[in-house]
Formats: C-alpha cells, structure tokens, sequence
C-alpha cells in the first residue's frame, strides 16, 4: 500500500504526509493535545528525510505505543528536519487498527516539486 | 521499463542481460503463472538486483515470485564474497520468517468433530494479531541469549527437546550472532514479542495428509494419510523489522555518501567485507535466531493446548517437529561456480533452502531422501511437502519457492472481498478460521494467492524439489 501526498509548501508536505499515515493505520485517528516531543533528523535529501521522518512517527507507536495527533515542522532543509509531535498513549480498546503498517520502505520513494507545489509518494510494508 | 523474456524451456524464462545487468535474469515458471508475473513489476525488480556489485550465476526468482520492495518476493541472488554485496532489502523486513510443519499421531477421523472447539482453544492460547505481546518478558540480558542462541535458548528453557533442534534448519541457531551491534530500538521492540504470532500473513494452521506422492520419502519424514499435521508461519517480529529498518538507513546514508547508484534506493547495500556489511550479517544473526526461538515456542504452546483440549497423554498425540525452514535470510554457503567450489553471500527473499539427498549439511535423518521444504498454499486450498533435489544444486543456488506468492495486493484483496464474509465461505467448505485483525481474513482471502498446485508443480518438473505429500487445511488461526 502507497501513498500519495501534495501540498503547496514542503513543510506542509512533511505535516501532510504524517497525519495521512496516521489516517492509514487507525479507523478513527485520535487528535487534540497530548504530550509533545521533539524529533530531531539529518538524511540524505528530501526524500530520504520523508522516508526517516514518516520511519520515526511509526517507531514512536510501534516501539513506544504512542499515537501522533498532531505534528508541526519547526526546521526544515534538503538534510535536516526538526519538528514537534504531540503524542497520546495507544489504547488498543480504544483506537481501532484499520491497517498494520510494518515498515516505511525506500521502494519507489520519491519528493518532487512542480509549478503547483510539493509531491511525495511512499510506499509501506504492512 | 520493458522487460524482454526468453523461454528457455517449460519452466525457465531468461531476462537477457542488457544496460547495467552483470547477469541474467532466470524465472522459474510456467505458461500460465508467467502471465501474472508480466503484469506486475517484479521482472525489473530481478533484472535490478542483477545490476549489483559482484551477483554470479543469474538473478533468479521462483515460481511464486510476485511484486516486493527493491529485490521480488521469490528472490534468490548469490554475491561473490570479495565483490558483492549484502542488502537488508534483499532478505527483507521479517528476518527468518519461515515455517515449521509439526506432525501428530491424530488422525483426521478421530478430530474433526473437535476442530471447531480446537481452533478457538489455540487462539485463546496463541498470542495473535498487531503488535502483539506474549507472556514471557526478557530482560536485556536474556534476550541477548535469545539472539545468539536461537532456538537452542527456548530448548533449554523448556520450550521443546532436543532431538527439535535436529530438525530445524541450521539447528535454528546461526553463527556470528553480536547483539553488540543493536540499536536499542530493536531490543526495546523484542522485550515482549517473542511466542508470539503476529499479523498479516501469519498463521497456525491445523492440517491432514490428503494424499502422498512419494510414500518412501514420506515414511522417512514420518508422514501418512490421513494424518493430522500442524503448521506455524511466523518470523522475527518487530525485533527483526526493527533491525532491518535502521540498517536500510544506514545503507542508504552509506550508498549516497559513496554516490552509488542503485535502480531502486531498497536495494540500498554495503560490501560484504565492510565494517557496515559484518555488522548488518551480525545483527540480522541476532534475528534469525529470534525467529527461531519464537516458532520453537508457538510449537510448545501448541502442544500443550492439545494436549488439554483433546485429553491425550503425549504419547497419543506423538507430536514432534518434521522440519523448521526460513524464508527470508542471507546465507554464507558454498556453492559450485564454473567448477569451482566458492563461498557466497546467498540472498533469499521469499524462497526456501532445498537440499538434495546425500548434501553434507543434511541432519543424518534426512541424509538420504532430502531436506523437507515446506510449501504453504492460501488458507482455503492446500500446502505441500516437498524434498530437496539434485536439480537446485546447478538450478537455483539451492533453493525452492516458499508459498504460492500473492497476485492481489493487500487493498486489491480487500477491495474485492467488499460485502463477503470470508470466514463464512471457508466454513463451508470445512475450514474454521479465527483472526484477530479487522481486515486480515479479506486481505488473505483464497483468490488473492496464486494457484499452490501449478507454483509447486514447476518446482517439481523443474528438479528444484520433489513433491512428498499434499495437505489440506482444517482449522486455521491468524493475527
């Protein structure tokens, strides 16, 4: 299962791409406030920086039980990623699993620009 | 990209090696599984690993090859030791999945009456499902055992004997094993998963002997009609994505600091002989041995679940393990190149080792017919059991399919079974499953697998491994 992300600036494109995973894996993605957390990330280029990125909001649930509500991209460079998450704690009887993403993977992983703004495209293993 | 197929004979098609490939490309296949294989992208993907530093002999893929990220599921590609390469996309995220057939002294007669009450008892017992969680918790210090160990660690804990690690694979401990090299990551995500299924395409599956095609070799393996037969396919769980997703990083840092160029950054890899390299073969070790000790676990549990639901002492149930196989590794082994014996890097992704009959790493029970190969099919239909022939020796670095190797995607699966209940449809036809995921039962369902019987059947006539016995499924459980 893929994605497919746009968004008119690449800030949004990284915020945009985070909550549409999040929409991948839980029926109802929680939202509102929560504790926050700052990620900190260095990659070879945008593309690898979304793939790290997007691999850093799925370790949080899967090592560390903690569902994203909400993200914000505080810095941002072709290298380098610096945002705030704001996280809540997974209650599996409360936030129904629509899909088990295992793994972001590099496969077909692409972030591009044209006249009309950002696109990214993301591939998962589930 | 077009991909220019030659058929070499009823079972090989050759991809011609063109532009950057240092080798062909070989398909095991037939007339009509090739045609799905053409409508995906899994040809360039084999014609990609035959573009990396140091493959022999061909890229090869087996018949239930299909569509995976970088290298195709039902890939096999050898890389010389001084030359090539290892990829953690060429052995996958689950490291060592694999599966472990398990038979019994029941016969289908006296249980089929008590499937039904027997599946829900081995999924209350069998913890299932996403991200699921067992009751043993490890501290640090024993699940660095765990990883050097391997299934070795769980026999000595009591999860099994001895005579087990006689028949699995590599005796379910691979060497060079450092947990050194884990990220903390990896050991936070093992702590609590090891007896655990898991999700996806993962299963425990209750079974009978519907048929025997070779009785010498079946009587060797301790197999006979009617018998029922119990088969587990998991892996290394979140310990082993863990570790295959910060080396992927790692690798992909690693390729574009030495600006290598790769058809596909999944294919991202380090030498073999590099610092980067050894630690990557070390931890997936770690993972291996993970994976081995989980399905030596799930095997316990499944017995004493029999053992309480069917009131039979253990000797009346007769359970014992026939063979335990990976799916997903690299392996170094030695194979013969132009006449030369050499030691390669052997990268099987979605394929299983098949030794023929006399192969110096045979355990003695198995020296003279064969190594089992243990082939699952869709939940609805039925798996085989095959042994290794001469034929993998020359054909495929010896290796054989591992599955009937899907021709719906997930969301194809599930998009098409919109408005069925498939645990229904299985029940008609006999089969009681149980799943705990909300989609799973859809995303699995029979039609989005090929046809086992025609993967199986090029295997056979290609000489990769013979066919032994043919099983069909009573009961199934899934995550």
């Amino acid at each position: 299962m893929g994605m497919l992300v746009s968004s008119s600036d690449l800030q949004g494109l990284y915020e945009k791409a985070a909550a549409a995973m999040m929409d991948i894996i839980f029926e109802k993605p929680p939202s509102g406030n929560g504790r926050k957390i700052n990620v900190s990330l260095e990659g070879s280029d945008l593309t690898d920086l979304l793939i790290r990125w997007l691999g850093e909001i799925l370790y949080l649930f899967q090592g560390e039980r903690l569902i994203a509500t909400g993200v914000k991209v505080d810095k941002l460079s072709s290298t380098m990623l610096q945002a705030t998450v704001t996280v809540v704690a997974f209650d599996p009887f409360i936030h129904e699993i629509r899909h088990e993403i295992k793994a972001v993977t590099y496969h077909q992983s692409l972030v591009s620009s044209d006249v009309e703004g950002w696109q990214a495209r993301v591939i998962f293993d589930l | 990209m077009e991909i220019k197929l030659e058929q070499i004979d009823e079972c090989r098609w050759l991809i011609p090696k063109t532009g950057a490939m240092k080798v062909p490309g070989l398909i095991y296949s037939n007339e009509k599984l090739i045609k799905s294989v053409r409508s995906d992208q899994s040809l360039v993907q084999v014609a990609n690993v035959a573009t990396l530093s140091g493959i022999v002999g061909h890229s090869l893929a087996m018949p239930d090859i299909h569509w995976g990220y970088g290298f195709p599921i039902g890939g096999v590609a050898a890389f010389d030791p001084d030359e090539g390469i290892v990829s953690p996309g060429g052995v996958g995220y689950d490291i060592n999945c694999g599966c472990r057939l398990i038979i019994t002294l029941l016969k289908e007669d006296d249980l089929r009456s008590r499937i039904k009450n027997l599946v829900s008892a081995l999924f209350r017992d069998i913890p299932t499902g996403v991200g699921s969680t067992g009751a043993i918790r490890l501290t640090k210090n024993e699940e660095m055992k765990v990883a050097v160990e391997g299934a070795s660690w769980a026999v000595k804990k009591g999860f099994g004997t001895m005579d087990d690690l006689d028949r699995t694979e590599d005796r379910g401990t691979m060497e060079g094993a450092d947990p050194s090299v884990l990220s903390d990551r990896a050991i936070k995500r093992g702590n609590d998963q090891l007896g655990t299924l898991g999700s996806g395409n993962h299963f425990l599956e209750i079974q009978a002997v519907e048929h025997i095609y070779e009785p010498e070799t079946a009587s060797a393996f301790g197999l006979f009609k009617g018998q029922i037969t119990i088969l587990i396919h998991s892996g290394s769980r979140g310990f082993g994505h863990q570790i295959c997703d910060d080396f992927l990083k790692e690798m992909s840092s690693f390729t574009a600091r030495h600006s290598i160029s790769l058809p596909d950054r999944q294919l991202a890899c380090a030498p073999i002989k590099s610092p980067l390299g050894k630690r990557y073969l070390s931890a997936m070790a770690c993972a291996a041995n993970y994976a081995w000790a989980n399905r030596q676990i799930l095997m316990h549990w499944t017995g004493e679940t029999l053992l309480r639901e069917l009131a039979v002492s253990p000797r009346d149930l007769g359970m014992r393990l026939l063979y335990d196989v990976c799916h997903n590794i690299a392996k170094q082994e030695t194979h013969a190149i132009k006449g030369r014996a050499l030691k390669l890097c052997v990268h099987r992704k979605g394929a299983t080792r098949a030794l023929p009959p006399g192969h110096p790493l045979l355990p003695s029970i198995y020296k003279r017919v064969g190594q089992p190969v243990l082939i699952p099919g869709d939940m609805g239909t039925r798996s085989y059991v095959l042994a290794g022939a001469e034929g993998a020796v020359t054909g495929s670095f010896c290796s054989a399919c591992h599955g009937a190797g899907r021709v719906l995607s997930r969301s194809q699966a599930t998009r098409l079974a919109k408005g069925r209940a498939i645990n229904r449809e299985l029940e008609d036809k006999g089969i009681y499953v149980q799943s705990r995921g909300r989609s799973t039962l859809k995303e699995e369902m029979p039609e989005a697998y090929k046809d086992v019987s025609q993967v199986v059947q090029v295997v056979h006539d290609a000489g990769l491994a013979r066919k032994v016995a043919l099983l069909k499924p009573l009961g199934v459980i899934k995550g």
